[in-house]
């Protein structure tokens, strides 16, 4: 392998086959791809040639399904919590994918509440934060306006225009302030500490939350 | 809310003034019962937010000090026009500032405190509704609250009149200069803005009424007011620039870190100083309070104070009390008064400007206190318990989707709901709207349709059955969606935010309900009485130089065009200039017998459609430009006229006649 361009066209190829196999469920020819690719993907011990046919590895299986969970769960994040737009999101996503560190992956799991599919609707492979932490560890951002009566939460941080988040912070609804949603319908009731607010979608779209 | 012509008077008093104590703090903390226990003069008080939209002055006999109440603010970092009102009385005139803050909610609101005392005011501090706060379960340290901050922290409970003299004792002290302020660097800003805050700081050559430091971190902030304040600095550029480079090179906005750092000093000031004790909930109250949010049980509920409303001004007031009075009126006043006159005043015009059909007597003090006054007495005590419950925000919440569909947000509510009672004092209010175009919207539907507490009263007595009530009613609210809606297409601006504290709900204090309906009568008969003198004096001169004929003759051109008697054009007349003595005309018309049933329909429908009172027009003038202003009233007269003709054909085409 040389260099980083080279580590991102073997970490798509693994991540197609995969896919093909697993989720198309079709055999891959070891012509679909350059003899390059493959004589370094069988070096590196992720494939294994079978005739004309390709077969991953049980290395090469999990290099791919964390390869795949990594640009899903990007997917997930540019999508959800920032709203990015389709096109960007699957350009970034595909860069996000090679450069995440397992301790960053496990955070935007935890972040998003490891979720099972990907925007597109398709699965997203678990991991190991979702194995053990299916129980306890729930989605932990979510808008205001995600939450229902009763849920408790704490203000993380305000993403809107210079109108909306002035008067957010003039009336005190800073990061780190906790709030206990009271009603969603038809404006949102929120309480913080002693004082009961309402607000609109607009403001409760506006408010990124930590929930308890 | 106050009389908005004495505006100039109040600042003239304050300019002439002794030493001048303000009061400041966010909206429904008790700024205005403070201010009524300190001078006791009665600033209209409120469980809503928003109601102070004037300022108001008042001694404090005792100190020989002018005590000035201001709307509400919640930082120096003025964002609504309120704001910018009382911002701007704080810095021109202040000698001693009282931040009246909530005490359950020291935390959110000491961030304010500490501004002013940035900022170098003379400040106490006072925590009021301390009651609230310790059924709540929490403590408060005085004395090392007032240590940290290096200001007095005096405790109080406006509605007992607790902790008032000991406040007194305070400013008096203030006043004398027997009491040492601390100084205290109370904002530390440890992010790099804390840097350019100093550089600023040190940019700024000429003296101000504020510290420099509190100057150049509200002009880090954007703070447009403050950046208009530095004009005319040396190295004005300089610092625009270095704002912006600021600015640039944030993800977030300077404001927001800013706001952090100083809610995190404030914090740690109160760390020791607040102690919370777990306390049971689940009282009665706070199950009414929870269920009032819940719009299973508010829509009900607001249909219910609604009719609320109509029991008092409608039943009890339109009603039984019209009658009561009128008759009395007529009998003991109006019938010896003609025949005294007849008998003792020979000149046929004298004797008309008194009595008569049309006199002073006979006609304007007749309408203004037989049909006027318990109408509109009765509108303003429904209204002052709905307000002082604190059940007005809710509904503000509960009609804030609705709202947004005709361009205005759940805060309309309360103008609006005003402007049941007298449209003129609406329009006023229609300043704590935070947008320009949905302070145009309220004021168009305030002018075009919603009927004032004396025409709506006329109207429920006059209506001949419930369906004509409800024909009416349909009408009239589909006017109504239907301007909203196009005034929101027409008008350009984004659709308003919609953010309201909702206060805890308070049984209403009856001296309270007494005392605001009092302040709200007299502000409404200084400017009724004199209006309705007038009319019956331009009337009678109408009258003698025939010019009044040819009026109501032109009038009631259009008034017959539409299905009306002649006589429509008269009432057409009076509502001209003042939209309650035209229903009051409606309402003697029909008393006569001469309107057929889908006349009075036609009748009310245009008569409640037609242009706003002479009052109200100047108002609308006057805040939001002649321009707006006669836009509007052309538009309220051809809808007038317009949906009259039409309702006087659907009528016919169902055979309601």
């Amino acid at each position: 392998m040389k260099g980083g361009k080279m580590k991102e066209e073997l970490e798509n190829a693994l991540k197609e086959i995969w896919m093909s196999l697993n989720e198309t469920k079709k055999d891959v020819s070891v012509s679909e791809f350059s003899e390059d690719i493959i004589r370094d993907l069988i070096s590196s011990g992720y494939i294994l040639r079978k005739g004309d046919k390709i077969i991953l590895t049980d290395q090469g299986g999990e290099r791919a399904r964390k390869i795949i969970r990594l640009h899903r769960l990007a997917e997930r994040l540019l999508n959800d919590v920032l709203g990015m737009g389709e096109t960007h999101v699957e350009e970034s996503a595909c860069k996000f994918e090679h450069v995440l560190s397992d301790e960053v992956e496990e955070a935007i799991c935890t972040l998003l509440g490891h979720p099972g599919v990907c925007p597109h609707g398709r699965r997203i492979p678990r991991g190991k934060c979702c194995i053990e932490g299916e129980e306890e560890v729930k989605r932990l951002i979510f808008r205001l306006s995600e939450l229902s009566p009763g849920e408790e939460a704490e203000v993380k941080y305000i993403v809107a225009d210079d109108e909306i988040s002035s008067k957010i912070l003039a009336v005190g609804l800073l990061p780190g302030k906790k709030i206990k949603v009271i009603r969603v319908f038809p404006t949102f009731v929120i309480q913080i500490g002693n004082t009961q607010f309402a607000l609109d979608r607009k403001i409760a779209d506006a408010i990124y939350t930590l929930r308890y | 809310m106050h009389c908005h012509s004495n505006e100039h008077e109040e600042i003239k008093k304050i300019k002439a003034g002794s030493k001048k104590i303000i009061l400041v703090g966010s909206p429904n903390v008790g700024k205005s019962l403070l201010f009524h226990n300190l001078t006791g003069k009665y600033a209209t008080v409120s469980n809503y937010p928003g109601t102070t939209v004037d300022i108001t002055t008042g001694k404090i006999k005792e100190l020989d000090a002018m005590l000035i109440d201001t709307p509400g603010m919640y930082s120096l970092l003025a964002i609504t026009e309120e704001e910018r009102v009382a911002k701007k009385i704080l810095l021109e005139n202040a000698d001693v500032v009282v931040h009246v803050m909530d005490a359950k909610n020291i935390e959110r609101m000491l961030p304010f405190t500490i501004q002013l005392i940035e900022a170098g005011f003379k400040t106490i501090l006072v925590l009021n509704a301390m009651d609230e706060a310790e059924r709540l379960g929490l403590e408060i340290d005085v004395s090392l609250l007032s240590r940290r901050l290096g200001i007095p922290v005096v405790k109080t409970i406006a509605t007992q009149k607790k902790g008032i003299s000991e406040l007194k004792k305070i400013l008096k002290d203030i006043l004398d200069e027997r009491y040492r302020f601390e100084k205290r660097d109370l904002i530390k800003i440890n992010t790099f803005l804390g840097n350019f805050m100093i550089r600023i700081t040190e940019m700024l050559e000429k003296e101000y009424p504020i510290s420099k430091k509190m100057l150049s971190i509200l002009a880090l902030a954007g703070d447009k007011d403050t950046l208009e304040l530095l004009k005319n600095e040396r190295k004005y550029n300089e610092i625009v620039e270095l704002i912006n480079s600021v600015k640039s090179g944030m993800a977030t906005s300077p404001s927001y870190e800013i706001f952090l750092q100083i809610q995190k000093n404030a914090n740690q000031i109160l760390e020791g100083v607040v102690s919370e004790k777990r306390i049971e909930k689940g009282s009665l109250r706070d199950k009414i309070t929870d269920l009032s949010t819940n719009p299973y049980i508010s829509f009900p509920m607001a249909i219910l104070s609604l009719y609320m409303i109509y029991l008092f001004a409608g039943v009890l007031g339109a009603q039984i009390l019209v009658d009561y009075i009128e008759t009395s009126y007529e009998i003991y006043i109006n019938e010896p008064l003609n025949s005294f006159l007849y008998e003792h005043v020979p000149n046929y015009w004298l004797r008309e400007l008194i009595g008569g059909e049309y006199g002073v007597v006979t006609l304007g003090i007749r309408y203004a206190i037989a049909i006027i006054f318990p109408i509109v007495t009765t509108f303003f005590i429904a209204f002052s318990i709905l307000e002082d419950s604190g059940y007005l925000p809710r509904l503000a919440a509960l009609l804030d989707v609705a709202f947004k569909k005709i361009g205005l947000s759940g805060r309309s509510v309360i103008p609006l709901l005003l402007g049941l009672g007298c449209g003129t004092m609406a329009t006023i209010v229609t300043r704590t709207l935070e947008s320009k175009k949905e302070r145009i919207i309220a004021t168009l539907m305030l002018a075009v349709g919603i009927p004032c507490s004396a025409q709506l009263g006329v109207m429920l007595g006059i209506v001949p059955d419930f369906r004509a009530l409800l024909i009416w009613l349909g009408i009239i609210s589909g006017v109504l969606i239907l301007i909203g809606t196009a005034a929101s297409k027409v008008i350009p601006g984004s659709s308003p935010l919609f953010f309201m504290e909702l206060p805890p709900l308070r049984i209403p204090n009856a001296g309270n309900v007494f005392y605001k309906t009092l302040a709200r009568l007299e502000w409404y008969f200084k400017e009724v009485m004199p209006i309705f003198v007038l009319i019956s004096v331009v009337i009678w001169i109408g009258r003698i130089t025939t010019v009044f004929d040819l009026v109501v003759e032109m009038l009631s051109v259009p008034s017959v065009a539409i299905g009306l008697p002649k006589e429509g054009g008269l009432i057409l007349l009076y509502g001209f200039f003042r939209r309650d003595y035209g229903a009051a005309g409606l309402y003697d018309l029909i008393s006569q017998g001469i309107l057929s049933y889908s006349q009075t329909v036609i009748a009310m429908v245009t008569l409640t459609l037609f242009v706003p009172c002479v009052a109200q027009f100047s108002m609308m003038c006057k805040e939001r430009g002649l321009k707006t202003g006669v836009a509007i009233f052309v538009i309220a007269i051809s809808l007038a006229f317009s949906v009259g003709y039409l309702t006087g054909i659907l009528l016919n085409y169902v055979g309601y006649t």
